[in-house]
């Protein structure tokens, strides 16, 4: 008996006595722990996709929504509608400009935004330890800038700035005005532009830098010093065009606005919203490309179905979006001119853009039918703006006009918050719309959207700040 | 084995012709303590004693009787164990009955005092007394409450040795018993004694029916503890909840979680939808846990199995309802289910018993003739919900002074514009409701059928359960199915006297398929809901999608789950055993999720046409050892000393595959052309644990014990710190103590009191910032990056769970009455929030540290009995219930955390001081002050500030469940459930109105002014205070009739049981609750605190027969 006794203590002491230490690692297949040089590509491609995914938007909906900064602010500023077939009541809030810190799509894309914004700084910051060289480092940097573009022309002033310590606590930063955004922003893009110009292949980065840096500029109200910038960057690519790539490999890389336009049926393409919103679709302007989506059978026909214009700007889900281009850097000039007196040198840059567009206009009927039908189409250059609207014209229509090129040029690039905002901080006046489609919406001056109630959860944050912090 | 036998058997282990005691006598110390009591030989004692050795259970007769037992070292064996449990027997019948067979018998020396010496070398006495006795005693123990035959009873000739086991048909046979009146007694754990006198003639067989009464008091019954080691409830501190299957009408229940639901106070089973094969949420005494699952662990004979309440959920996509692994269990095949409520009990468990552990025994063969069951059950499964219409109105336009504009007549005219400039006055007669589901009605007449046999029996040293079983499900929506077939497996076998063991295999296969509902755009119930009043050619259904066309959208869960264990039990000497217990649960599943092509609207997006297939291996691992060290310090104290290690690993293997642009005809990937998805989802969780303890037990009557259990997981994506987990608790029978005052009626008290610290991780990889692949395109070729996949804090440990409980057991009128109470109050400290931490930290992410602390302190009632029992005529009550108090008592975090839907943002919240998940919305009230029906928006007055209206879960739940039995032939059964003290939200009505806009409150004129009041705070208030309601509810959950065959129609039929069971499910609900069910649950994934009515299917109704038949 003795021998099981022991057999027991022995088989009991084995395994108390083993050490399990070994078990206790974990297997990781699937994810990456530790940051080295390998990694380096993998993050500056995540950094690109991050950026894109905040900015443009994407199809990835098991995410949250992903609806972008261009795609929300659009539905904000009119540039599109949220269609009845849309069942999200927070996107319908957004386009009834209802914004409230709780609206979930809202909070969605604000958290892209800050993950863009961390993710690329993180990977800037791995590229400053591993490769301070690499091109991708000052690409990075550009990119990181445009979060801050982004959070100050968009969002409300207030925006805190927060990090991660290496033990996964929060380091929480402190609200900061919008100018300060800005500020941050020019830094950001004097870094880039630094970076940039050490690598002989670095012109396009150089040129994008200096765009960004020339739209904060704008932002800031230093049209002259936004004018030489841009110019300068048109004078170091005069076909700049960096575009944020999509693909339809996978729901993440899908165009955003696509997505929840052709994808979706949630947006749609709108005219005169609210009544004095721009007509973006009886203009039947050539740089604002849609169509009847009932000529296409997309949508039920019946009651209950909606009509809905898809916009052709970005026509399949692997339509590139543009972020920074000559055309947005001609744009700013002609505005600097325009701030500065030179009326001639303002219309004569739009008018340049719009001679060089090699745009046509195309019609489609307004009326939705059914059957499709044939869609006519005539075809004519993109007219030059008239002395009238010009050089003739008062400096209060010059503004409109100036505005209005750059909503029709920039359409559905998610410069349009932005645009609106600055009128009504530079130019004291505005074409915000009004609505009169749900009786709650009552037009002011609520033109930003509010820091979503997470931030709360930070204890410097204290919900947007003055309209004076604007600046 | 049963016990009795064993003492008949204890002759073999006697050394004939050993001396006699007078050569070389021990008395035992107990006799120093002996009364002059003259008469001590003829007092009448209890005693309980089980499995326990001669030399002890002649330690334990001294100390009750008052005597001195004196013999020889020689003359009894160490090894032979003796079990006797009888509530009243004479000293000297105790001894005789002991002793029998032994070739020892008693002598008395003084009247306190007694030796013991060997009667025969030759045993011939033995003989002689056989020579003598010619009568028999047979019959049959059946459950009275059931009708059911019991096996394993022992069957005592009270006084005397002899005695019988029942076998599986519940007969038992005594042979050999001398002439004249002698007392039957049958004993069984679990079931009131019952004792009959009768008079035995020469030659005859006597036949001796008894009917079982079940008891809730079971003070002896066995539990199996954390180490695989047996242990008494009397030994226990903490209250254990013991449902057994074969007390419930089984067509009342369609899975595990029914068979859980309403049956134990503390245990809370919440339906979350009337969608077959979907999950029910399981609670035990409340929640413990803000962010990690309160779901408790499963434990199948002696190893932890998978017990996810949400499994699939993230690769079935249907909209919210996921599948159960806890529904993969068969009811058919469990013997009894046990349930530790908290840490107090679970201790043992270290990291994962906080939330309580559900215990779960396979049945098992009883030694006898081959036993057949089989069972055919077949009934309908029906929609019982009335789905409301859409609303269409008309109005005269009012100007901007608000008087009608004659001849502007607006469509679509919203009941809160009227009188409003601008607005509209809604026309009555141009109302307009219309209901899609009339036009094409939705739902197909579901039905369910199950199908088993087993067959269980075996010899001494091998027994066997074998069972089969095929249950069949059709939802009432056409691709809502769930199919599940079991097998199982059982043997035990005594490979020598101090060795035994057993191996359990259970098969199951599982074919679910779940509906689109809930937050899913393609759900029957959001298509109607949200579609349009016209009856137009797509008779109303959203963007035209009918209920035949949306029911070509198939998400399905294909399970083959393997769950084996098997343990071994070595019993070496008198004073130590040993247990090994190891097991795999092994789990196959595939996900599929298909929507063929141009099924949806539109050429693109869900139009192209998706499909997702997704492969699960998951593996757990048990390994379990421990030894049990018993001591005797003392005649009346006795040490039980346990030490014992534990091995978990759950690991998990996945990969998922999708695709859109699928081919038309097919459901294959391999035609997808777009939206390719293809992810990896690999983790292993591996958990040591060392654990010891000591119990002291004083005369069988008072038990203190004291535990430690010691865990390292890797959960964290490192090893942690070691944790320790302490236990205490102590009972104590105090009704059985000799000096306890008799109360007419009261036949039982045992008073019980534990704590114990028991702890929870959270998931893989947590306290780790890492970083996951993905595509991303790049100069026109896709590369491959790395994105933040989650961030960890490092410093992460478990949450604690603290819990104290005391308690008494009560048993009245021979336990015919019994009442359990007990009292509890549970912390979590270091309480593991999943901080929403501020966007600007992390992009919105959510990062585990330990913060919080929460409580949950209630009580749980339980009374059961027999109210009144005459043979034609018996009536059962059993009323439990429990009220629980949950408080989310501090945080950690800068501001509250919210979450949940609402169209006006979450509607609830994590907040130090209310329960956890608490309800808040800006308050409101409302008047028809120009009392014209309509509740306009100027007759609304809000508040200022968000109220908290209170938590989602019910502070006191109550069940009552009430028996009638006629003749032994008719039995009549329900359960009524009573929960209260909770709100939830009415998303579904909320979504509609501020959605489609064709809603009751706010389109029709007759709709009630408490409706139209909650679009208006909705619309204009942006509270959704209307829509979040108090939910308490009566519901009549079971009704059942079960016909049993009377044993003399079965006479001429090979047949020895038979019954017919008629049962109805989902009977009737009464609340103030308006949406369509007071507890539905629109996303199991949200299950952790979520009560929010989504476009959930509601329950269904079951109505179903079932025949139950025994060979």
């Amino acid at each position: 008996m003795t021998k099981y006794i022991a057999g027991s203590l022995v088989a009991l002491l084995a395994v108390g006595a083993c050490n399990p230490n070994a078990a206790l690692r974990p297997k990781t297949p699937d994810v990456v722990t530790t940051i080295g040089p390998q990694s380096l590509p993998g993050l500056y491609i995540g950094a690109l996709g991050d950026f894109r995914v905040a900015w443009s938007g994407a199809g990835d909906q098991s995410n949250g929504g992903h609806e972008g900064h261009i795609g929300m602010s659009a539905i904000f500023t009119d540039e599109l509608t949220a269609a009845n077939l849309d069942e999200f009541i927070g996107r319908r809030r957004i386009d009834h400009r209802v914004a409230m810190p709780v609206n979930g799509q809202l909070g969605g894309i604000f958290n892209d935004l800050s993950t863009s914004r961390l993710s690329s700084e993180a990977t800037a910051s791995s590229f400053r330890t591993l490769a301070p060289k690499d091109l991708g480092f000052a690409e990075v940097m550009v990119l990181n800038g445009y979060t801050y573009v982004l959070f100050a022309e968009m969002w409300c002033p207030g925006v805190p700035f927060s990090e991660l310590k290496a033990d996964g606590s929060p380091d929480y930063g402190l609200p900061l005005t919008t100018g300060a955004m800005d500020t941050i922003a020019l830094r950001k893009f004097d870094s880039a532009s630094t970076l940039a110009a050490a690598d002989t292949n670095g012109v396009e980065i150089l040129a994008v830098s200096q765009l960004g840096r020339a739209r904060v500029l704008l932002d800031l109200g230093l049209f002259a010093a936004a004018g030489r910038t841009a110019d300068s960057a048109l004078v170091m690519d005069p076909a700049l065009a960096y575009q944020l790539e999509n693909s339809q490999n996978t729901t993440r890389q899908f165009n955003g606005v696509w997505h929840f336009v052709q994808g979706e049926n949630d947006f749609g393409v709108v005219d005169r919203k609210g009544g004095n919103g721009l007509d973006f679709i009886s203009a039947q302007d050539p740089r604002i490309l849609w169509v009847d989506a009932h000529r296409f059978g997309q949508l039920g026909q019946a009651a209950g179905a909606d009509t809905i214009y898809y916009q052709l700007k970005y026509p399949t889900e692997d339509a590139s979006a543009t972020l920074a281009s000559a055309l947005e850097a001609t744009l700013i000039s002609a505005e600097a001119d325009l701030r500065a007196g030179n009326v001639p040198s303002w219309a004569s840059k739009l008018n340049a853009l719009r001679a060089a567009s090699g745009l046509t206009q195309k019609f489609y009927d307004t009326v939705a039918t059914s059957p499709a039908v044939v869609i006519d189409t005539i075809i004519r250059p993109l007219p030059q703006l008239t002395a009238d609207s010009t050089t003739l014209a008062p400096d209060s229509l010059r503004v409109e006009v100036h505005f209005r090129e750059r909503a029709f040029w920039l359409w559905l690039t998610g410069t349009r918050l932005g645009d609106l905002r600055r009128l009504l901080r530079q130019y004291n006046g505005g074409q915000w719309g009004t609505h009169n489609d749900f009786p709650q919406n009552e037009p002011g001056t609520d033109i930003r959207f509010p820091v979503p109630v997470g931030e709360t959860n930070n204890p410097h944050f204290h919900q947007c700040l003055d309209v004076g912090s604007e600046s | 084995m049963g016990s009795l036998p064993r003492v008949l058997a204890l002759g073999a282990w006697l050394a004939l012709g050993a001396p006699l005691v007078a050569q070389s006598p021990i008395t035992l110390a107990a006799n120093q303590g002996a009364t002059n009591e003259p008469d001590a030989l003829n007092r009448v004692i209890a005693l309980r004693l089980e499995d326990v050795t001669l030399r002890d259970a002649l330690r334990v007769l001294e100390e009750r009787a008052g005597i001195a037992i004196t013999y020889s070292s020689d003359a009894l064996p160490a090894m032979p164990k003796v079990s006797l449990v009888v509530d009243s027997i004479t000293v000297s019948d105790a001894l005789r009955l002991l002793l029998h067979d032994t070739g020892v018998e008693p002598v008395v020396l003084a009247p306190n005092r007694v030796t013991l010496r060997l009667v025969e070398a030759t045993g011939s006495s033995r003989a002689g007394r056989r020579s003598t006795q010619s009568g028999a005693v047979v019959g049959r123990v059946t459950n009275r409450a059931t009708g059911d035959p019991i096996p394993a009873v022992q069957v005592v000739i009270v006084g005397t040795s002899r005695s019988g086991v029942t076998g599986s048909d519940g007969r038992y046979r005594i042979a050999s018993l001398e002439a004249g009146t002698v007392q039957v007694r049958a004993l069984r754990l679990g079931f009131q004694p019952q004792t009959r006198t009768i008079t035995i003639a020469d030659g005859v067989s006597d036949t001796v029916d008894l009917a079982l009464t079940p008891s809730v008091v079971t003070l002896d019954q066995v539990l199996v503890n954390a180490t695989g080691q047996q242990q008494r409830q009397r030994e226990t501190g903490n209250v254990v909840s013991t449902i057994t299957p074969d007390s419930v009408i089984q067509p009342a229940v369609a899975n595990f979680s029914d068979l859980l639901n309403s049956r134990a106070p503390g245990v809370t089973i919440v339906q979350q939808s009337g969608t077959t094969g979907g999950a029910s949420r399981i609670r035990i005494r409340g929640e413990n846990s803000v962010s990690l699952n309160n779901d408790p662990l499963l434990v199948i004979d002696g190893v932890r199995v998978d017990n996810n309440t949400n499994s699939a959920s993230a690769s079935m996509y249907t909209g919210g309802q996921t599948v159960s692994r806890f529904d993969d269990l068969d009811p058919e095949e469990i013997d009894d289910v046990q349930i530790l409520k908290g840490p107090a009990a679970s201790a043992l468990y270290g990291t994962a018993g906080a939330n309580g552990v559900i215990v779960v025994t396979t049945k098992h063969g009883v030694p006898g003739r081959t036993k057949w069951y089989t069972h055919a059950e077949y009934g309908s499964v029906r929609n019982m919900t009335t789905y409301p219409p859409n609303y269409f109105i008309k109005g005269i336009g009012l100007d901007n002074n608000g008087a009608e504009i004659p001849g502007d007549t607006v469509p679509g005219c919203y009941l809160f514009s009227k009188d409003q400039p601008g607005g509209c006055d809604p026309i009555p007669s141009t109302l307009i409701a219309f209901n899609p589901m009339d036009a094409v009605p939705p739902f197909v007449a579901g039905y369910r059928e199950s199908y088993g046999i087993s067959a269980a029996g075996g010899r001494e040293n091998l027994t066997y359960y074998l069972g089969a079983d095929d249950y069949n499900e059709q939802g009432v929506y056409i691709n809502n199915r769930a199919r599940r077939t079991n097998l199982r497996a059982n043997f035990a076998a005594q490979l020598s006297s101090d060795l035994n063991a057993a191996v359990n295999l259970g098969y199951l296969q599982s074919r679910i398929a779940l509906p689109q509902n809930d937050n899913s755009l393609y759900g029957v119930i959001g298509l109607s809901l949200t579609g349009s009043p016209f009856n137009d050619a797509c008779h109303g259904f959203y963007a035209c999608v009918t209920p035949r066309t949306i029911s070509q959208y198939k998400s399905e869960s294909d399970v083959d789950r393997y769950t084996g264990s098997g343990s071994i039990n070595f019993h070496p000497t008198a004073w130590f055993s040993g247990v090994a217990t190891g097991g795999i649960d092994f789990g196959d599943r595939i996900d599929g999720n298909f929507l063929p092509a141009s099924v949806l609207p539109g050429a693109q997006g869900a139009g192209l046409g998706r499909a997702t297939d997704a492969s699960y291996q998951l593996f757990t691992y048990t390994a379990n050892l421990s030894g049990t060290f018993k001591f005797n310090l003392t005649s009346s104290l006795r040490s039980t000393t346990t030490f014992g290690t534990q091995f978990v690993e759950e690991s998990r293997r996945g990969f998922l595959g999708g695709g859109a642009g699928i081919v038309p005809g097919t459901a294959s990937l391999g035609g997808a052309t777009t939206q390719f998805t293809a992810t990896t989802s690999d983790s292993d969780i591996v958990t040591f644990g060392g654990l010891g303890s000591q119990e002291f037990a004083w005369r069988d009557e008072v038990f203190l014990t004291g535990a430690l259990r010691a865990d390292e997981s890797s959960a964290f994506g490192k090893p942690t710190d070691l944790v320790w987990y302490p236990d205490f608790s102590a009972s104590w029978v105090i009704g059985e103590e000799s000096w306890f005052p008799r109360v007419p009626g009261v036949s039982s008290l045992r008073l019980r009191g534990a704590y114990g610290e028991s702890g929870q991780r959270p998931g893989f990889l947590q306290a780790q910032t890492f970083y996951s692949p993905l595509a991303e395109s790049k100069d026109g070729v896709t590369r491959g990056g790395l994105a933040v996949g989650g961030y960890g804090f490092a410093n992460l440990k478990p949450e604690i769970s603290r819990e104290i409980e005391g308690g008494l057991d009560l048993g009245f009128f021979k336990d015919r009455i019994t009442v359990t109470y007990t009292q509890y109050n549970r912390t979590t400290d270091d309480a593991l929030i999943l901080v929403p931490e501020a966007p600007s930290v992390c992009g919105g992410c959510g990062i585990f540290r330990n913060l919080g602390t929460v409580n949950n302190n209630g009580f749980e009632l339980g009374l059961s009995g027999a109210l009144i029992d005459t043979r034609p005529f018996r009536f059962d009550l059993s009323v439990s219930g429990s009220e629980n108090n949950n408080k989310l008592e501090k945080l950690g975090l800068a501001a509250p955390a919210y979450f949940g839907l609402g169209a006006n943002g979450s509607t609830q919240q994590f907040s130090a001081g209310h329960p956890v998940g608490v309800y808040y919305a800006v308050p409101y009230t409302y008047k028809d002050a120009n009392h014209d029906g309509i509740i306009e928006p100027n007759e609304v007055t809000a508040g200022t500030n968000p109220v908290y209206l209170g938590g989602p879960f019910p502070k006191g739940e109550w069940t009552l469940a009430p028996n009638i039995t006629f003749f032994g032939l008719i039995r009549v059964g329900s359960t009524f459930d009573r929960r209260y003290g909770s709100r939830a939200l009415n998303f579904t009505e909320e979504f509609r109105c501020l959605s489609s806009g064709y809603c009751n409150g706010e389109l029709n004129p007759h709709a009630s002014l408490r409706s139209q009041a909650a679009v208006v705070g909705a619309v204009f208030y942006s509270t959704d205070y209307g829509y979040i309601e108090n939910n308490a509810f009566w519901k009549w959950r079971e009704l059942s009739v079960t016909l049993i065959a009377p044993r003399s129609w079965l006479r001429q039929l090979p047949i020895s049981d038979l019954n017919i069971q008629l049962a109805e499910r989902n009977v009737a609900t009464w609340t103030h609750y308006t949406g369509f069910d007071p507890e539905i649950n629109f996303s199991s994934t949200n299950s952790n605190y979520s009560t929010a009515d989504f476009l959930t299917q509601p329950p269904v109704r079951y109505l179903t027969m079932r025949i139950n038949m025994g060979f």
